[in-house]
Formats: C-alpha cells, structure tokens, sequence
C-alpha cells in the first residue's frame, strides 16, 4: 500500500487530545491575548466617545457587515467538515471552499474601505475611524495569514506531502484551528461595529 | 444525541440574522440580546468548529474565558 493510500481514512479520535499542533496553539493564544487588549481598548472607547460612536456606526454599511459574518462563518464550517469527513479529498475540497469565502470576505472588507475613503473619512477622522480601520485591518492581515496556512496544507495535502495520516490530521486541525481563532475575533469584533448604536 | 455540524452552521447564520434584525429595531435590551447571541455563537464555535468540545479542559476553558471576557468588557464599560 502506497503512502497516499493510506491517508484515505484517518483515524477518529474522540480523545482529549489537542487539535493540532501545541505551537500552533502557543500562538493562537497569544493572538488572542492582543486581540482581547484591542477588543477591550475599544469597548473602553465607545462608551468613552459614544456620541462619535454612534455617529460612525451609522457611517457604516450594516450589508458589508453581515455578509462578512456570514462568508467568515460558512468558511469555518467548510473548513471543519473537511476535517471531520477526515479524508484528504474532502480536507481539500473543505479548505478551497473555505479560501473561497475567505477572498469574499477580504474584497467586501477592501471594498468597504474604499467607500470610506472615498467619503473623507481615515484613522485620523475621530476615534470611532481610527478603531474601525485599526482593528478591523490588523483582523484582515490575520485573515490573509489564516488563508495562506489554509492554502498551504490544502496544496500539500494533495501534493501527497504529509508522510502519515497522524501528521495531516496535525497539520489540518492546526491549519482549522488558526482560522476558526480569526472567525471568532470576528464574531466579537461584529456587534462593536455593526450592530450596538 | 450529536448534532451535525450543517445543524451548527446553519445555526450560527440564524442567529447572526436575529442580532441584525435586534439592532434594526434597537430595544432596551438589545446590548444584553446581542452578548448573549455572541456568546452563544462563540461557545457553538469553540465546542464544535474548534473541536475543544472533546479537547483538553484547560484549553477550552482558556478559549471560552476570553471569549466571556472580551463580551464582559464589552457590556460592562
């Protein structure tokens, strides 16, 4: 039996073991400590400069918003079913879709940013600005990185590069795992921006 | 019973709409509707996206605690 022969059918493990790697997890929780002082920061701010809050909320396109919530969340699900069918064909196909959505959500973001700009408005408008960008844009360089790791061990998956079922499994819950931490900042970041006036 | 993981992303994007249709509408009760609904979708995420439903406790509890956190802040400041 061949080496990618045998990476068909990956084991099913229920146990309490770590999905992925524990550097991967090392750095997972420091993003998310910087997230949390910046998510904190801002929190701070809208109840601080609420009026300007609420002005810059209604600047907003509530559309570009929800749409990227609900591409961010259907990646993650693209990206856990393929991981979960546990098969190297699914797990492509899982983080190709997931990419997919991914890029939709890079351009409504981009897109967003244009129109702002475009309307006169930058990091030094007010304070509301200068959180949306800062935060928003530090949230999308996390997107990209997730996108490049996602697309990594998509294209090493099929290249047939991991040697065994247990280092693609590692390497994909690793991979899922970055980019479900990116989802969930997100999920934190939506209501401060979009939804509380 | 487990529930698939379709059930939870379907789920998610529910409830997502039900936070916009809140803050079109904007009631007294919308900060604690929204926090909750985030909170809810953040543990659906964690549990079953992440895997840290069957992952090691610390692991999840460390996850879960910044998401409580980061929404604490968020309703208390």
């Amino acid at each position: 039996m061949s080496a990618a022969e045998g990476l068909t059918d990956l084991p099913d493990t229920e146990s309490a073991a770590l999905p992925g790697d524990l550097a991967m997890w090392c750095f997972i929780l420091a993003e998310l400590l910087v997230f949390a002082l910046l998510l904190i920061a801002l929190a701070y701010a809208r109840s601080r400069w609420s009026m300007e809050f609420s002005a810059g909320v209604a600047t907003l396109h509530p559309l570009a918003g929800v749409s990227n919530t609900l591409l961010l969340l259907t990646a993650s699900y693209l990206v856990a079913r393929g991981l979960e069918c546990g098969t190297r064909r699914a797990l492509v196909r899982g983080f190709a879709l997931g990419l997919l959505c991914g890029l939709g959500y890079l351009l409504i973001k981009f897109g967003e940013y244009a129109v702002l700009i475009g309307e006169g408005y930058n990091l030094r408008t007010n304070t509301f600005y200068f959180f949306y960008f800062f935060t928003t844009f530090f949230h999308a360089m996390h997107a990209m990185l997730g996108m490049v790791i996602l697309a990594v061990v998509a294209v090493r998956t099929r290249a047939g590069y991991y040697p065994d079922a247990a280092r693609q499994k590692m390497a994909g819950d690793s991979a899922g795992s970055y980019w479900h931490m990116v989802d969930l900042v997100w999920l934190a970041l939506f209501p401060l921006l979009y939804l509380l006036p | 019973m487990r529930l698939s993981l379709r059930f939870f992303w379907l789920a998610l994007l529910a409830l997502t709409l039900l936070g916009v249709a809140l803050s079109q509408r904007q009631p007294d009760w919308l900060m604690a509707a929204v926090v909750l609904l985030t909170l809810l979708k953040g543990h659906w995420l964690i549990d079953r996206f992440m895997g840290l439903a069957t992952g090691p406790l610390w692991l999840r509890a460390t996850v879960s605690g910044w998401l409580l956190l980061v929404l604490s802040a968020l309703a208390l400041l």
